[in-house]
C-alpha cells in the first residue's frame, strides 16, 4: 500500500492530530498533508483547468484555503474528504469566474450519437482530452460526472438554466467521443 | 441514456482515484514557485510606479524650468530706479561707505564693483524678531530723517543693504494704515491668490495606518520642489526647493481593498535653494502713480541663496484614501491642508546676496499662508508598520493677511515701512 493511500484512508484520530498540527502551522505536518493528498487533488484541478500551469495555481490556492480553514475540521468524515470538498469548492469558484456566459449557450441538442464503445485510453490521456474541452463544456461535465451534481444544482451554481446545463453536457460528451475516436 | 451513464461511469472509474505527479519540492516548493510567479506583476508595478514617478518629476522639472513668456509688463519694465522711486528714496546721506565712496550710481543702481567685496566690516543683516523686539511703529519716534512709509520695491531694499545703509527695517504696518496709502491697491486682507506647487514626497508615511483599524505615528520626510505659477510666474518667477521632515500621528481604517487614513502632521521646512530667476518689479509709490505697481524690470537674477536658509514650521492634516489592488501595494489619493507658521525673521542676508528674490522678503515678513495639497501616489507596505510611498502633490496656495504683517499677497507688492535712522 502506498503512502498516499494510507493518508487517504486514515484513522480519524490521526486525521484530527494531523489537522491540529497543520492548524498550529507545523511545517512538517503541512507538508505531510500536502504530499499525501495533493496528487489526487491535482488530478481534480487538472480536470477543471485549461493547462498544467492553471492546475498548479488551482492546487496552490486550494491548499491555501485548506490550511487557512483547517481549524474547522471536526473529524466528521475523513480528512481527505474534507480537503477534497474545500479544494473542489474553491476550484469551482475559481473556474466559475472564468467561464464565459457565451460559452454556455443553449443551442438545440443534436440527435443522440451512435452506440458508445469504451475507448482504449488511460486516465492521463482522458484528463488531457477533458482539458481540451471548451471551458463551459468542461465545467458542466466535471460538475455532473465527477461531483455528481444534478442539472438543477449545476444551474444554480453557475447561474444558468438547467436546459443550458443539459446542452453543455451533451455537447461535452459528443466532443469527447469525437476526440477519443481520433486519438 | 444508458450509454451516457455508462460513459460517465467509465470516466469516474478512470479518474476518481487518479493521482497526478506533483512537482518537486512539496508544499514549500509549490509556495515558493507561486510566490515567484506572483512577484512578476509586483515587479512590473514597481517599475511602472517608478516610471510614473520619474515622469511626474520630469514634468514638474520641465514646468519649473520653462521661462515664462515675455508679457507686456516686461516690455515696459525698463524703468530705472530713479524713474519709479521717489527722489528721496535714493537721496540719502548714507549712500557712501566709510571711505566716502559713492555706492549708488547715477541711475540708482548699486555699484557692484564696490559692493561685491566681501564686507567683513559688517556682518550680514539679520532680520529677526529677536533683533527688533519692539514693533517698528513703536520706534517711529526714535527714527529720524528718512521716515517714509511707502510702497517700495525689494530692489530698493536691496540697494540700501548693499550700500550698507545702517538699517533698513521691514515694518509691521497695520492693514488699516496700509490702505490709506493707496486705494487702488487691493485690500490685503481680502486678497488672495491661488498658485500651484508641485511636490514629490517620498519615504515613510504620511500615515501608515492602513492595516485595518489602527492608530499610528509616522515620520514623513519629503523633498519639495516649489514653483509659483500663474501670477508669480509672470511677475517674479519665484521658485525654491525645500526639504521637509515631518512627524505625523493618525488613524486609519481599512475595509476590503479600500483604506482611509487621516492625521496631524507637524513639519519643519528648510529652504535649501532658491532657483528662481527673479524679475524685480519697480513700484512707483514715490511718483504717486499706482499704475507702476505692475511694472517690472527685465532683470533675471538666478541665484543660490547661501547662508542661513529660511526655515519654517507647518502643520497639516493629511487625509488619504488608498486602494489596494494587491495585498501590499496600493494607489493613493490625498488631500493635505497646510498652514505655515513661524516664518518671521531668520533670514540671513549675506553681503553678496542680491535680495531681489522676493521669496526672501516673504520669509522676512513671514509667510502667512495656507496651502491645500492634492496628491496622488503609489505605495508599498513593506510591513504593516512601514510603508514606502511616492507621492506627487500639487498645492493650491492661498495667501492671506495675518494681523501684524502687512503682506500683500500679490507677492511683489510688499508694503514696507522703510526707516533709516538719522545720521
Amino acid at each position: 500500500m502506498q503512502k498516499a493511500d494510507l493518508l487517504v484512508n486514515p484513522v480519524k484520530n490521526e486525521d484530527l492530530k494531523l489537522a491540529a498540527a497543520c492548524n498550529r502551522k507545523e511545517k512538517l505536518a503541512m507538508d505531510r498533508l500536502y504530499r499525501g493528498y495533493a496528487p489526487k487533488i491535482l488530478s481534480i484541478c487538472r480536470r477543471y483547468a485549461a493547462n498544467d500551469e492553471e492546475a498548479l495555481d488551482c492546487l496552490h490556492d486550494g491548499f491555501l484555503k485548506v490550511f487557512e480553514n483547517i481549524g474547522r475540521y471536526e473529524g466528521k468524515g475523513s480528512l481527505y474528504a474534507w480537503v477534497k470538498v474545500v479544494v473542489v469548492n474553491n476550484t469551482i469558484n475559481w473556474a466559475k469566474a472564468r467561464v464565459k456566459v457565451s460559452a454556455l449557450d443553449e443551442d438545440p441538442m443534436d440527435e443522440p450519437d451512435d452506440e458508445w464503445e469504451e475507448p482504449e485510453i488511460d486516465a492521463e490521456r482522458l484528463i488531457q482530452l477533458i482539458t481540451r474541452l471548451p471551458e463551459g463544456y468542461r465545467m458542466v461535465l466535471n460538475l455532473y460526472v465527477f461531483e455528481r451534481l444534478s442539472h438543477d444544482e449545476i444551474a444554480a451554481k453557475l447561474g444558468i438554466s438547467s436546459a443550458t446545463s443539459r446542452t453543455q453536457l451533451f455537447k461535452a460528451r459528443k466532443r469527447l467521443k469525437e476526440m477519443w475516436k481520433k486519438s | 441514456m444508458k450509454q451516457d451513464e455508462h460513459m460517465d461511469d467509465w470516466m469516474r472509474d478512470h479518474l476518481d482515484d487518479h493521482a497526478s505527479v506533483l512537482p518537486e519540492g512539496g508544499w514549500s516548493g509549490l509556495q515558493d514557485g507561486r510566490k515567484k510567479k506572483k512577484r512578476k506583476p509586483f515587479l512590473f508595478w514597481w517599475l511602472t510606479g517608478f516610471a510614473s514617478a520619474a515622469a511626474v518629476l520630469s514634468l514638474i522639472w520641465i514646468i519649473f524650468n520653462t521661462d515664462a513668456p515675455v508679457n507686456e509688463h516686461q516690455a515696459e519694465a525698463t524703468k530705472t530706479q530713479q524713474e519709479v522711486l521717489p527722489s528721496n528714496a535714493l537721496d540719502v546721506p548714507a549712500m557712501r561707505d566709510e571711505n566716502g565712496n559713492q555706492l549708488l550710481n547715477s541711475s540708482g543702481e548699486a555699484d557692484r564693483s564696490l559692493t561685491s567685496t566681501p564686507a567683513k566690516q559688517k556682518s550680514p543683516t539679520v532680520y529677526s524678531e529677536e533683533k527688533s523686539p519692539e514693533t517698528p511703529l513703536s520706534r517711529e519716534s526714535q527714527r529720524k530723517p528718512f521716515q517714509q512709509e511707502m510702497w517700495i520695491s525689494p530692489k530698493t531694499v536691496a540697494l540700501r543693504e548693499l550700500n550698507h545703509l545702517p538699517v533698513v527695517e521691514l515694518a509691521v504696518v497695520k492693514p488699516d494704515h496700509a490702505q490709506q496709502d493707496d486705494q487702488n491697491l487691493p485690500n490685503p486682507k481680502r486678497e488672495s491668490i491661488f498658485t500651484w506647487h508641485g511636490a514629490i514626497n517620498y519615504g515613510l508615511g504620511p500615515l501608515n495606518a492602513r492595516e485595518n483599524n489602527t492608530v499610528s505615528a509616522a515620520v514623513s520626510p519629503g523633498n519639495q520642489h516649489s514653483k509659483g505659477s500663474e501670477y508669480s510666474r509672470i511677475i517674479d518667477k519665484s521658485s525654491f526647493r525645500l526639504h521637509r521632515l515631518g512627524i505625523s500621528f493618525g488613524a486609519g481604517l481599512k475595509r476590503g481593498p479600500w483604506a482611509w487614513s487621516s492625521g496631524l502632521r507637524l513639519s519643519r521646512h528648510w529652504v535649501v535653494s532658491q532657483l528662481a530667476p527673479v524679475e524685480v518689479e519697480n513700484i512707483g509709490s514715490g511718483s504717486g502713480n499706482p499704475g507702476n505697481y505692475n511694472s517690472i524690470s527685465s532683470q533675471d537674477v538666478q541665484q543660490e541663496i547661501s547662508g542661513d536658509p529660511a526655515r519654517f514650521w507647518s502643520i497639516s492634516t493629511p487625509t488619504q484614501v488608498s486602494y489596494y489592488p494587491w495585498k501590499k501595494a496600493y494607489f493613493t489619493a490625498s488631500a493635505e491642508p497646510l498652514v505655515n507658521f513661524g516664518t518671521k525673521g531668520r533670514w540671513v542676508i549675506p553681503e553678496d546676496f542680491d535680495p531681489h528674490t522676493l521669496e526672501s522678503l516673504r520669509s522676512e515678513l513671514g509667510m502667512p499662508l495656507w496651502n491645500l495639497g492634492l496628491g496622488t501616489g503609489f505605495g508599498y507596505a513593506i510591513s504593516p508598520a512601514i510603508h514606502v510611498q511616492y507621492e506627487a502633490q500639487f498645492w493650491l496656495r492661498r495667501q492671506f493677511q495675518v494681523e501684524g504683517f502687512d503682506y500683500r499677497s500679490t507677492a511683489h507688492q510688499v508694503k514696507l515701512l522703510i526707516k533709516i535712522p538719522g545720521q
